[in-house]
């Protein structure tokens, strides 16, 4: 820093020296450079003869262009004559046919005469055949006449020819050069040619589709060959519409005409050309109005041709020049001389105001005195005389305002102007201060720098142009800085150089930037070199720059790759890296992207070592400050950890998402009542169960308090009042495996319901849902109740026995019978005994029932069918059974009314089962029978089976007691816990069997009157 | 045992089934007391109330009235709602000594898990205790 403050002494003496010396080479004009720092009059000038030499160029243009159009005008006049000579003859011959068609329809006979004397080709023809044909095509299913026709020619040749000609009149003959009517009197082909099948086509178009009336221009021939334009109409006759027999057909010679028009045609498109593809704008103005504009005088405008013509003209000019036109244009068509070349301004469609020059000339068109005028644009003249006008002052103030030190020198760089900043850092108080001191500017220069600034100098002066060259610059007190210059060339128009202008900068802040930088660069080095991400720089050309041993570690390189370029590094990766390497991504594309300027990220790469790695990559585009792409920097990040982490959870959250679909299924298909639960009971999800469960759907029940859906609630109808199970999941976060209520269903039934709950915990442990599954277990425990009951019965039965047997033994121990010795109590004792084998047996009967009952329920009650006599098998019971009712004093009778005849009758039975079935229904009989009673068992054959009544006369059945009859302990009499005689299981076990041998039991009783039993037994079809 | 002269102490057995019933008065008797027999709840009622017993041995599965309709009437009874009674069943299920209890049975004894012995010693046990 203190260097640059150094002070230059010597120069200080020189600067008033030189200042004097050079006052006189301050040079007045730059010629060519008058748009930067010229004299002003001399650059005007020389604009203006430009401008004259193009305006002279451009009078040479339009003086042959005068020319072309006036030899075109006398063209168009003879032309135009000739057009309305025939124009006339023609309308003459419209009108004869009009008065044709009239009379035509008004009588026959007239007719008939102006047909013949008419001088109008006229004929008659018969197109009946034609009409059959539309007929045929109709039935064919044609409906599109234009579409058939277009693509079937044959078909309108075949047409063409079903035309008969009826009549042609004398100017036909004549017009058809036929010789007589003979010649005509044919089909219409030898009158066309060509192109007459073309009019011809829509002409049956036109008749096919129900139109009566046909005009058209056509062409045809004459018998001799001639090509005829002809004006043709068709017209069906009155009343012949339905068969077309008869149409009636006129035709007008246009050749002539035609002729005239081509010829126009052709020679307006010569001239049209000329006229169109001239660069000025041309526009005929006739009666005040425009008649003729041309594209470009469209384009100055904006209006397109179609709009400008026929509008007054003046009303194109801009207001201001209006009067002037309107005078000159009168006094032009007067035949004063007036000046034919002035500028105007137009007014475009847009409300622009254009400047034209205008140079005006008189002709003929149409017949007619007009005024053509060509235009043209001198907007961008203009401008530039604007321009010319402006730009010393305009460069003055840039030079002035410019942030730039600017300084204007002579070749030999002594100084012709320059600017108040350069004033400032050189360290003068005003411009004027340089100005009049007649500097140089190379004495703002260190003189140890002097050399170089002259070659420098030299190298400007053939380049034209020199960048950013770091000088050490004086100020005017002789203190340095650090600075910038930038030079350019200026010449004269003739190329020769005239001027240097430099630009200087002070750039201490700069250099203080770049030190900064140096210092950042090599603190990033460090970086660089030790940082984990692997990072390489690649140059314009793709040539490794620099990579950092991250780099080298990542990829696994193992030999130098700096110098090499990234598409022989991507084609050989095997020479430079030690594993194969697998990009997921496009190499030269991903390349091709970052050069064209964009960043491309997250690039994944695969290196096969062992175990395998991940490498992310980044590709940043190095960008110069103008954005161009210099470079390319590019930055690898091992993201293995990342990598697997993610198939981890990947693989996780599939497993989750399989398992989430199974519990799904799961939930949707299980018998039993799922829920879905928020803590505070509100019901997210309930499956079809729920349904059957609760009689709500599931929309009913979604946002319901669960308990409350679910008609949980104790036997006074709380909703869990003690114990809340859905709480305890909930503080406890463990599930409660099972719990039964009572719920109510929707119909009010009570019903009793196991349910588990299992919390769903959120992420941070707590219970955010609760799912319950519920099974409706009434019948579980209906069962349960039905069961337990059982076993208190059976049990209380099996003990009574027992308290006997074990009574009486305990009595016999203790001597409380006396002695076994003593005669006198052996009777007792005998007693005794005989009441303990009668309990014995009891027991015994209690048990077989109880294990057959078992069996039953179980299911594992075998029987082994056989085919049973049945008859004879109940002979046997009851003969066998008589001695032990006899015994109570009960009668035991037989009545059947089957006879011998019948032969033996069979079941399909266990015999041993089907006889324990009378045996207990005569059992119990018998037991509820007082002495003196009877049994009846009467058995007869109804509808293929045995109906068997055991009829007694005992006590009977209560009839609330009779539908209970046949369940297990539910003898007749009461409650259950009346007592009788019996195990109370055997009705149980007889209905049991008979149903196992496919018949039916029932039982009919009167209280005081007696029971009858009755029961079928399926027979087996005799044989 | 035999207290000569003595008034025997007197004891109803409510027991319909035959066997039991026989069992146990043979017992009682051999120890001295005075048994009267009721073969139905109706009829155990009625001794108790017109008999006096100073004990009631009660059995509870019985046709027509049940054990615990007895017990029931038996404490509503002014004359005997201060008779000591002993149920003797062969139920031996908890809700069912409860009720037993609660009704106000002194006693509710399984009878198969007693000998004849042990039951009459209960009479002693309630009544000769003062």
């Amino acid at each position: 820093m203190t260097s640059q403050k150094r002070t230059y002494n010597k120069n200080k003496i020189n600067w008033k020296s030189r200042s004097r010396k050079n006052t006189a080479n301050v040079p007045k004009t730059y010629d060519k450079l008058g748009r930067q720092v010229g004299d002003r009059s001399i650059g005007l000038s020389e604009v203006k003869a430009q401008l004259e030499q193009e305006s002279s160029e451009r009078k040479q243009v339009e003086l042959e262009l005068k020319k072309a159009h006036e030899e075109l005008e006398a063209k168009v006049r003879q032309r135009t004559t000739e057009l309305t000579k025939t124009n006339k003859a023609l309308q003459e011959y419209i009108r004869e046919r009009l008065k044709v068609e009239k009379t035509l329809l008004e009588s026959e006979k007239r007719y008939r005469s102006l047909f013949e004397d008419s001088p109008i080709s006229l004929w008659e023809e018969d197109f009946s055949k034609v009409k059959q044909y539309f007929d045929l095509l109709r039935r064919k299913g044609i409906k599109k006449f234009r579409s058939y026709f277009d693509s079937n020619p044959k078909a309108v040749y075949e047409c063409a020819s079903r035309v008969k000609v009826i009549n042609v009149n004398n100017a036909t003959l004549k017009f058809y050069k036929a010789k007589n009517n003979k010649e005509l009197l044919k089909n219409l082909e030898m009158v066309f040619d060509e192109e007459s099948y073309i009019t011809f086509r829509e002409e049956l178009i036109a008749l096919a589709n129900g139109k009566t009336v046909f005009e058209a221009e056509a062409t045809n021939k004459t018998l001799k060959g001639e090509k005829r334009f002809v004006a043709i109409k068709v017209i069906v006759s009155p009343g012949y519409e339905d068969t077309l027999s008869k149409v009636f057909v006129s035709i007008i010679d246009l050749t002539h005409h035609k002729q005239v028009e081509e010829a126009l045609f052709t020679s307006e498109k010569k001239y049209s050309t000329l006229v169109e593809k001239s660069n000025d704008g041309i526009i005929i103005i006739q009666d005040g109005v425009l008649k003729f504009v041309n594209q470009k005088s469209a384009e100055i405008t904006g209006f397109s041709i179609n709009e400008a013509i026929g509008r007054p003209f003046i009303s194109f000019v801009s207001p201001k020049c209006r009067e002037l036109v309107l005078e000159r244009y009168r006094r032009r068509l007067n035949g004063e001389s007036v000046p034919d070349r002035y500028d105007i301004e137009i007014l475009a469609k847009d409300g622009r105001k254009i400047p034209v020059e205008v140079s005006a000339s008189l002709i003929e068109h149409e017949g007619k005195l007009a005024d053509m005028a060509i235009l043209r644009d001198i907007t961008d003249r203009k401008e530039a005389e604007k321009a010319l006008r402006d730009s010393e002052e305009h460069y003055r103030t840039l030079v002035e305002t410019s942030p730039d030190a600017i300084t204007v020198t002579d070749l030999k760089g002594n100084i012709i102007m320059t600017n108040k900043k350069a004033a400032k850092l050189f360290g003068f108080k005003s411009i004027e201060e340089i100005s009049l001191g007649g500097l140089n500017a190379f004495d703002f220069i260190i003189p140890e720098e002097r050399d170089k600034a002259l070659e420098n100098a030299r190298k400007t002066l053939k380049t034209g142009r020199i960048k950013r060259v770091d000088y050490t610059m004086v100020r005017k007190d002789g203190t340095t800085f650090p600075g910038n210059l930038n030079a350019s060339l200026i010449r004269d128009e003739k190329g020769k150089p005239k001027a240097f202008i430099r630009i200087a900068r002070d750039i201490t802040e700069r250099k203080e930037a770049e030190r900064i930088l140096e210092e950042e660069k090599n603190k990033m080095d460090v970086l660089f070199k030790t940082t984990k991400e692997g990072l390489a720089l690649y140059d314009m050309e793709h040539r490794v720059v620099d990579v950092n041993p991250a780099l080298k570690r990542l990829f696994g390189v193992k030999r130098n790759i700096i110098g090499v370029k990234r598409e022989d590094i991507s084609d050989n990766r095997n020479k430079y890296f030690k594993n194969k390497l697998d990009r997921f991504d496009d190499s030269l594309k991903t390349q091709q992207e970052v050069y064209s300027g964009k960043t491309v990220s997250n690039v994944l790469m695969k290196v096969l070592s062992k175990p395998p790695r991940y490498l992310e990559g980044n590709y940043v585009p190095i960008k110069r400050r103008d954005g161009k792409v210099v470079g390319m920097s590019a930055s690898f990040r091992d993201v293995t950890v990342l990598k697997n982490q993610a198939e981890k959870i990947a693989q996780h959250l599939l497993e989750v998402e399989k398992q989430k679909n199974r519990v799904q299924a799961l939930f949707e298909n299980v018998e039993e009542s799922a829920y879905i639960f928020d803590k505070n009971l509100k019901i997210i999800s309930a499956n079809d169960a729920c349904e059957i469960m609760v009689g709500s759907t599931e929309k009913e029940l979604i946002g319901k308090n669960y308990y409350k859906s679910f008609g949980c609630h104790d036997r006074n109808g709380h909703y869990y009042p003690e114990f809340d199970p859905v709480a305890k999941v909930v503080t406890s976060k463990e599930s409660v495996p099972y719990d039964e209520h009572l719920h109510m269903n929707k119909e009010g039934k009570e019903r009793w319901v196991g349910v588990s709950y299992t919390p769903f915990l959120n992420e941070r442990g707590d219970v955010e849902q609760i799912l319950s599954i519920a099974r409706d277990i009434t019948t579980i425990k209906e069962l349960e109740k039905s069961k337990s009951e059982f076993v208190s019965l059976a049990s209380h039965e099996l003990r009574t026995p027992l308290t006997v047997i074990n009574g009486y033994l305990s009595l016999l121990l203790s001597g409380d019978l006396g002695s076994l010795d003593k005669e006198q109590t052996r009777s007792s004792f005998l007693a005794v005994l005989n009441k303990v084998k009668h309990e014995t047996e009891r027991l015994t009967n209690l048990v077989g029932d109880l294990l057959n009952v078992s069996r039953i329920e179980e299911g594992r009650l075998k029987l082994s069918f056989r085919k049973v006599p049945i008859v004879e098998t109940i002979d046997e019971v009851i003969s066998e059974f008589k001695p032990m009712a006899a015994i109570k004093g009960v009668r035991v009778k037989v009545s059947h009314n089957i006879s011998k005849r019948e032969g033996i009758l069979y079941v399909m039975a266990d015999k041993d089962k089907l006889k324990q079935v009378f045996v207990n229904l005569l059992d119990n009989a018998v037991k509820f029978t007082e002495s003196g009673g009877e049994i009846i068992t009467e058995y007869s054959v109804e509808n293929g089976q045995i109906f068997i009544q055991i009829k007694d006369t005992g006590i009977g059945i209560p009839p609330n007691m009779l539908p209970r009859i046949f369940e297990k302990f539910q003898q007749a009499g009461g409650s259950f816990l009346k007592e009788n005689k019996g195990t109370g299981l055997g009705l149980f076990i007889v209905k049991s069997l008979v149903e196992s041998h496919k018949g039916r039991i029932w039982v009919d009783s009167k209280v005081g009157k007696g029971t009858t039993f009755s029961f079928t037994i399926p027979l087996l079809a005799a044989k | 045992m035999e207290d000569i002269g003595e008034e025997k102490i007197r004891v109803l057995l409510i027991e319909d089934e035959k066997e039991v019933a026989e069992l146990y008065k043979l017992k009682l008797t051999l120890d001295g007391y005075e048994v009267m027999l009721a073969e139905g709840g109706q009829e155990g009622l009625d001794k108790a109330f017109t008999l006096k017993p100073e004990l009631i041995f009660l059995d509870i599965k019985m046709p027509e009235m049940d054990g615990f309709e007895v017990l029931k009437k038996l404490r509503e009874g002014q004359k005997t709602k201060d008779i000591p009674v002993v149920i003797l069943s062969n139920f031996d299920e908890q809700d069912m000594v409860e009720k037993g209890l609660t009704l106000g049975a002194n006693e509710y004894l399984i009878k198969s898990q007693f000998t004849p012995e042990e039951i009459s010693r209960k009479v002693r046990d309630w009544v000769q205790e003062d």
